[in-house]
């Protein structure tokens, strides 16, 4: 009796006992909790930016194709069965899904970048100069999404007084109603972000990560916004001493062909086999074409220019649009191109004529005309000549990399489509559509957010 | 520590010096019959037996103690003194309807003494019912409780438990289930065995279920299996065989000759090929147009009824047998069960067996200790895609395949028609099955030191193993669909786990003999853990039907690569509460409770919650003014309050900003989600909510009954908050939203005869307001096809408004805000006008007589007011979708100017409309049992005791306008579930 009363006393006792934690850290596949005081995981968070970029709504996708779908360097084709048409014919609305993935998925890669930019701090010691690289990394790449965000969806610049969008530093507050800013506040923020980044970078040039050279270029890109034109000049030159040099007549279908070679590129993504596949809003292989190029530009090629046979190929008969069509054994997966150093000479070429220094223009307009058309010999244009013969080449050379729709914008000029398989084949320069609207889901959940004029 | 062992052993010992008794007896009613399951309870505690098959109880009453409370339902409660008396034999008389002990969260009380609404369930109820699974068992049972079963796979979980109306948006709505004391996973209840029950309770008000605390809201299901009982070892067994039908039709397709007549006017289809009106047949010779004509004639012919192909006739069989007994220390009950039934769907079976042993031993005067366990494995059978809209799903085809189809042709080879699938082709092919086994299991301990203190440690779990295998043939029409073209073998293993560890201290004494008071403490551990793993494989070869057949998959056959996924988790609910029930005179009744609740699913700033409830009840007959009123035999009021909370729905990582492995360039990266951004502060959802209710009896109980009215408020509901893109987030869900359910519960029941013949019948209704009262940012959400807007019931269906066909032209029409009629469906909004999925009416209604050994128990059950989406009109009702079978309602199609029809011209766009929306109204006839006890002089044989034979069917017939196949459906669309099944069985009981 005695023994069982000692049972009874224990288990009472257990009365007392048990009360588990209540901390439990989730095992999933895809959930996982980065320790930011690891340099391992501050890199992986890095990596996790990059990712973004390869998304749909960024750089394989609709950031490319929001820049020459409502221009006029292609045409509709008949296999197209609705993608990119509403964009082509300027009938976008706020609701419109291409603009909502493009605006959520860049604003993803900002809040990436901003976790990357907080934690990088914790750093210190021998890990400093590693999240010091990081964290610059993640400033260039923080800066360019801000100033591709304000190209698509910001207003006209208009002297800078035009309004952009929102500039979020915060990752942590997911509920913050931002309000958007200025053009001259915006380029500022971006400024002071490539400014503070650039010492950062070690010497190490990867054209797939963020870099010196990309920051001047973006600062180079604002300053042409902005008419700076003697920053526009200093900032491509940076741009150009730190990137690789500009690929010549035989090395440039190289970087469209097989092998995506990186060439003359300064930013440039790498995609693993199952990304998004670039070359989707213009030419779906087995489907055929979404667009197809327009004879407004390829009549633009003279014959022995080496980007009419790496732009454009005969397919069963029809000309398609060849830049992005990948490998044999990977069709239509081709890496972005971010920023070339050709861009950089064209940005040169252009700030240089606008400031009448046609010498130094009609030199970097040259270099790239003798680096691509075989046998060139240049005609020596200047004045209006040598002007109209930059933007020339700029359309030839920049042609379905996103350029183009935001480039007449910026010439204040009509888009004219003669080449035109659509009904609507002309936009004045002074039409709205010349702006995107901001996306429904960030009005409906943003007191603050405006939407653009005429939406 | 020492020292308090040493006290506490020194208590013991003191405490165990006391005496108790041991009283046992017979009770009996008036024709000497044995009362079974008659409550016998030693008044002032809640020691409580229950009578065994003879009538027979055997109770320990404490010293101090000197009454015996014997009751029974139906029967007038009796209180005997117990003096000297060991043997004490109990004659019961008919009358008193109320007055019965029922399991309440923690412990039992006599309902007298409740102070909130609780509806019991009595194994008589249940007990050989064929129906595989508890909470299908339940339907009907209980006013408030609505219970929709979506599909007719014997055994299916799809199921759809709402009581009191719907109190989540996008939590859970499901009831927790409570068995023996341990909450068990809401699932899988076709793993154990119905005729192991004793008796349910089901909690409805807050006040009951807030000692539930944070899972309390959506109600509570407490059910207690069997025990044994002091006396002579009796077995049973209950055997029963039958067959199941499809239940109700209402199938109206075309034949042969109206479909190609049909097809000719679409001009599609073989109807059409063959027409002589076909333009392409102008040209033809007249053998040729001879020859089409009698391939037509040919076709006209065939007439397959897919719908007797698809369905069949299944088999049902049920065996129980159980053991029990025991004597005055040592009770136990064992019990096996097998339960098999086919479904009507070809391909579609499950069986089930089960073993149960529940033993408990007096240890010594102080401890008594007991194990309760149960092992289940249930196997079904499914049918592809079942309840999807796709043609995989038999019910589909059964609508879809053309009657001039056939399923094999003369060769003997199967016929893939315009669906491009054959029903019998792929059951004979492809399966897909599911094992179940479950396990429950508890120990616990009983110590009471002082007679009046009862300490409890009980240690449950419950283990849940789910593996599902699906096998697409190689060779099958199916592999042609799935990746790599050459077969496909899925399986899943997901292991739950439950445990609960609770330790309750009971304190209960009655003071001057007329306070009564009951004290509850007590503390509770919840574990959840769960892993699952899943693989997809690929390219199957060398007949194998085991993950051995896959191939391995390689980067250069990259279609063969297997898919693998899985995942880990684990939540733990850590709980303290306490309760007091307080009687004075046995006519007042008070209930107080609180319980505090730490939940680990939540964040660190919310991860506690606590909830509290209070009660009253009054026994106004006990009063001087009533007693002996010859009218009002019985009154009681009773009003309550509580808050319980609900966390069902929410993940357990809802609380982190989560981030997933991805990779850039080859290098391993992490990427936030956007999707889930994390919200640390997310809490509870609270219910707070009022009842009161009168419960009576008139004319000596000739008639009692219950209303009760109830106002339940959910608040800190879970609702997905759109977030601004520019933060780097979509969506979140936080507590925001809330929603009131108020409804009124009435049930009648009328003894018309008593004695032998007698006759009950019984009503019950429940009517409920369900309204949105709050949804945050917005106030308004679509979500599928039903709107959830403020100020509207939940599931309110919100589509564009029918406005018929245009006789002029053949358009269909519709009808826009303004009431005016248009052909532009562009420019017609949606309408909240057609009502709600959720029925506000339910009911029910009971029948029970007997006379000279003869049973009949009848139970139906019904729902009223609520609207269905059929989904499945879409397809048979549209002119566009002739290259399959069409309702006969399309005869009527529009042809030409002036036709006045509703169904709109070949070539015009069908959308979805009010049209698809029909009354989902219902009464079914869930069951009728007809009994005959056999009169047994003596012992028959000297073997059997009892032999009761009994004929029963299950959903004889229901009453509906719907026009699928069953307006039974656990949500809102009707997507070609599978119907619910009639079945008919015959079978015995036989004791031993």
């Amino acid at each position: 009796m005695k023994n069982i009363n000692i049972i009874a006393a224990l288990a009472i006792l257990l009365f007392f006992a048990s009360c588990e934690s209540l901390d439990i850290t989730p095992q999933e596949n895809d959930v996982i909790q980065p320790d930011f005081e690891n340099i391992e995981d501050l890199n992986k968070s890095l990596f996790g930016i990059y990712e973004g970029l390869t998304e749909e709504g960024a750089y394989t996708g609709f950031l490319v194709a929001l820049g020459e779908w409502p221009a006029d360097d292609l045409k509709i084709a008949s296999e197209n069965t609705g993608q990119g048409a509403i964009v082509h014919e300027w009938d976008y609305e706020q609701g419109d899904q291409d603009l909502e993935d493009c605006w959520e998925d860049v604003y993803n890669v900002i809040r990436r970048a901003n976790f990357v930019i907080l934690n990088a701090a914790n750093f210190t010691g021998e890990n400093a100069a590693e999240a010091n690289q990081y964290r610059s990394e993640a400033l260039v790449i923080r800066g360019l999404a801000h100033y591709e965000l304000s190209k698509v969806f910001g207003e006209r610049y208009n002297g800078g007084s035009g309004l952009t969008v929102p500039y979020i530093t915060d990752p942590m507050d997911i509920f913050q109603e931002a309000s958007r800013i200025t053009y001259s506040e915006m380029y500022g923020n971006i400024k002071d972000d490539i400014n503070a980044a650039i010492g950062g970078f070690s010497d190490d040039f990867n054209p797939n990560r963020a870099s010196a050279a990309l920051g001047y270029g973006v600062l180079a890109r604002i300053a042409l916004i902005e008419e700076d034109w003697s920053a526009a000049v200093a900032n491509a030159t940076n741009a150009i001493d730190n990137a690789p040099a500009l690929a010549d007549i035989d090395n440039y279908p190289l970087m469209f062909g097989e092998n995506d070679e990186d060439g003359e590129s300064i930013f440039k993504l790498a995609l693993d086999p199952d990304d998004q596949q670039l070359n989707d809003p213009f030419f779906a292989d087995g489907v055929g074409s979404r667009f197809e190029p327009s004879n407004d530009l390829v009549s633009l090629y003279e014959d022995d220019d080496i980007r009419l046979s790496t732009n454009f190929a005969m397919l069963s008969g029809r000309m398609i649009i060849n830049k992005y069509r990948g490998s044999e054994s990977n069709r239509d997966l081709h890496e972005p191109f971010i920023m070339r150093t050709s861009e950089m000479y064209l940005i040169r070429a252009e700030a240089n004529a606008a400031q009448n220094n046609d010498g130094d223009a009609l030199s970097d307009l040259d270099a790239i005309r003798s680096n691509r058309i075989a046998g060139f010999v240049s005609p020596g244009e200047n004045g209006d000549a040598l002007d109209a013969a930059v933007i020339l080449e700029r359309r030839r050379e920049l042609a379905y990399e996103g350029f183009r729709f935001f480039d007449i914008r910026r010439y204040s000029e009509d888009v004219v489509r003669t080449d035109c398989t659509s009904d609507e084949c002309t936009l004045p320069s002074d039409n709205f559509k010349f702006v995107y609207p901001i996306p429904r889901a960030e009005i409906f959940a943003n007191e603050n957010m405006v939407q653009n004029d005429g939406y | 520590m020492k020292k308090l062992l040493v006290v506490l052993c020194a208590l013991l010992t003191t405490a165990s010096l006391s005496a108790q008794r041991t009283i046992s007896g017979t009770v009996t009613d008036e024709n000497s019959e044995p009362l079974i399951g008659a409550n016998v309870v030693v008044k002032g505690t809640t020691n409580g037996e229950i009578t065994d098959l003879d009538g027979r109880y055997t109770i320990t009453v404490p010293e101090g103690y000197n009454i015996l409370t014997i009751s029974y339902i139906g029967y007038t409660t009796q209180e005997v003194e117990i003096g000297t008396q060991s043997q004490i034999d109990i004659l019961l008389v008919e009358g008193q309807l109320i007055g019965e002990v029922v399991i309440t969260g923690y412990g039992v009380q006599d309902k007298k003494s409740i102070t909130g609404s609780v509806s019991t369930v009595s194994a008589e109820d249940i007990e050989a019912l064929p129906i595989a699974s508890i909470d299908q068992i339940l339907q009907g049972q209980a006013p408030g409780l609505n219970i929709l079963s979506g599909s007719g796979q014997p055994g299916s979980n799809t199921v759809s438990v709402v009581l009191r109306g719907p109190s989540s948006i996008q939590g859970n709505n499901n009831p927790i289930y409570v068995m023996d004391g341990v909450q068990i996973r809401p699932a899988d209840f076709a793993a154990l065995n119905p005729n192991d029950i004793e008796s349910i309770s089901i909690l409805k008000d807050a006040s009951s279920t807030a000692i539930y605390g944070a899972s309390g809201a959506n109600g509570v299901i407490l059910i207690n299996t069997k025990s044994g009982f002091n006396g002579e070892t009796r077995v049973s067994y209950n055997v029963q065989y039958g067959s199941t039908t499809r239940a109700r039709d209402q199938f109206d397709m075309m034949n042969s000759t109206e479909k190609l007549a049909f097809e000719a006017l679409a001009r599609r289809g073989p109807g059409w090929n063959l027409s002589p009106d076909n333009p392409n047949n102008s040209g033809l010779s007249e053998e040729e147009l001879a020859a089409n004509a009698a391939e037509l004639d040919r076709l006209r012919g065939i007439n397959t009824n897919w719908r007797d192909i698809v369905f069949r006739s299944g088999r049902i069989m049920s065996h129980n047998v159980s053991v029990m007994g025991g004597d005055d220390k040592t009770r136990f009950y064992i019990a096996g069960n097998y339960y098999e039934e086919e479904g009507v769907l070809n391909g579609s079976d499950f069986n089930r067996g089960t073993l149960r042993a529940n033993f408990s031993e007096q240890v010594s005067d102080i401890i008594k200790v007991g194990i309760r366990a149960s092992g289940g494995f249930g196997k079904s059978n499914l049918v592809q895609s079942e309840n999807a809209i796709n043609l995989n799903n038999p019910a589909a085809l059964a609508y879809l395949a053309n009657p001039y189809e056939e399923v094999r042709d003369a060769d003997g080879n199967f016929v893939f028609g315009a669906t491009g699938r054959n029903p019998i082709e792929e059951v004979e092919f492809n399966y897909e099955e599911q094992n179940n086994l479950k396990l429950l299991g508890q120990a616990y301990v009983e110590v009471s030191p002082i007679e009046q203190l009862t300490f409890t440690g009980r240690w449950g779990v419950d283990y849940t193993n789910v593996s599902s295998k699906s096998y697409i043939d190689p060779n099958s029409r199916l592999s042609t669909t799935v990746q790599g073209g050459q077969g496909q073998l899925d399986k899943e293993v997901d292991n739950t786990i439950w445990t609960t560890f609770s330790h309750l201290a009971n304190y209960t004494n009655v003071f001057n003999e007329r306070h009564n008071l009951n004290v509850l403490i007590g503390q509770e551990t919840r574990k959840r853990t769960r892993d699952d793993y899943s693989f997809n494989s690929f390219g199957l070869t060398g007949g194998l039907e085991t993950p051995a057949a896959a191939t391995a998959g390689s980067a250069d056959n990259p279609d063969f690569i297997p898919i693998i996924a899985g995942l880990e988790r684990e939540k733990v609910l850590n709980s303290f509460f306490s309760r007091l029930n307080y009687t004075l005179d046995d006519k007042y009744n008070l209930t107080a409770g609180i319980r505090r609740d730490g939940n680990s699913v939540f964040g660190e700033n919310n991860r506690w919650g606590t909830f509290w409830n209070l009660g009253a009840s009054w026994i106004i007959s006990r009063e001087s003014f009533l007693e002996n009123n010859s009218i009002l035999n019985y009154l009681k009021l009773g009003v309550s309050y509580g808050t319980n909370g609900n966390s069902e729905g929410i993940l357990e990582q809802e609380q982190y900003t989560l981030y997933a492995n991805s990779s850039y360039a080859g290098n391993p990266a992490f990427v936030p989600s956007a999707t889930n951004p994390g919200n640390p502060d997310l809490k509870w959802e609270v219910l707070k909510g009022i009842n009161a209710f009168v419960e009576f009896g008139l004319f000596d109980d000739f008639l009692f009954g219950n209303v009760a009215y109830y106002r339940n408020n959910t608040e800190d509901l879970f609702i997905s908050q759109e977030l601004p893109r520019s933060g780097g987030g979509t969506s979140l869900t936080i507590n925001a939203g809330s929603m009131r359910n108020q409804g009124v519960e009435v049930e009648l029941n009328a003894a018309l005869l008593k004695g032998d013949p007698y006759l009950e019948v019984g009503v019950q209704f429940a009517y409920n307001q369900n309204v949105i009262t709050d949804l945050g940012q917005v106030d308004e959400f679509e979500q599928g096809t039903s709107i959830i807007r403020e100020g509207l019931s939940l599931g309110t269906h919100y589509i564009e408004e029918w406005g018929g066909v245009d006789p002029a032209t053949g358009n269909p029409l519709y009808i826009d805000a303004d009431g005016n009629v248009t052909d532009n469906f562009a420019a017609v909004e949606p309408k909240a006008i057609f009502g709600s999925n959720f029925s506000p009416w339910t009911g029910g209604l009971t029948l029970t007589a007997g006379y000279k050994g003869f049973t009949l128990n009848v139970l139906g059950n019904w729902v009223y007011g609520n609207t269905l989406f059929n989904n499945q009109t879409f397809f048979q009702e549209n002119p566009n979708f002739a290259q399959f079978n069409l309702s006969t309602i399309m005869n009527g199609v529009w042809q030409n100017p002036g036709d006045v029809t509703d169904v709109q011209r070949i070539g015009t766009a069908r959308q979805f409309s009010s049209k698809d929306l029909e009354d989902g109204s219902f009464f079914r006839m869930r069951r009728v049992t007809l009994g005959y006890a056999i009169p047994l002089q003596n012992d028959l044989l000297g073997v059997f005791s009892g032999i009761r034979l009994f004929v029963q069917g299950r959903n004889l017939f229901t009453i509906t306008n719907f026009s699928g196949f069953d307006p039974e459906d656990n949500n809102n669309i009707a997507t070609y579930g599978f119907p619910s099944a009639r079945a008919i069985t015959v079978g015995a009981n036989v004791d031993f």
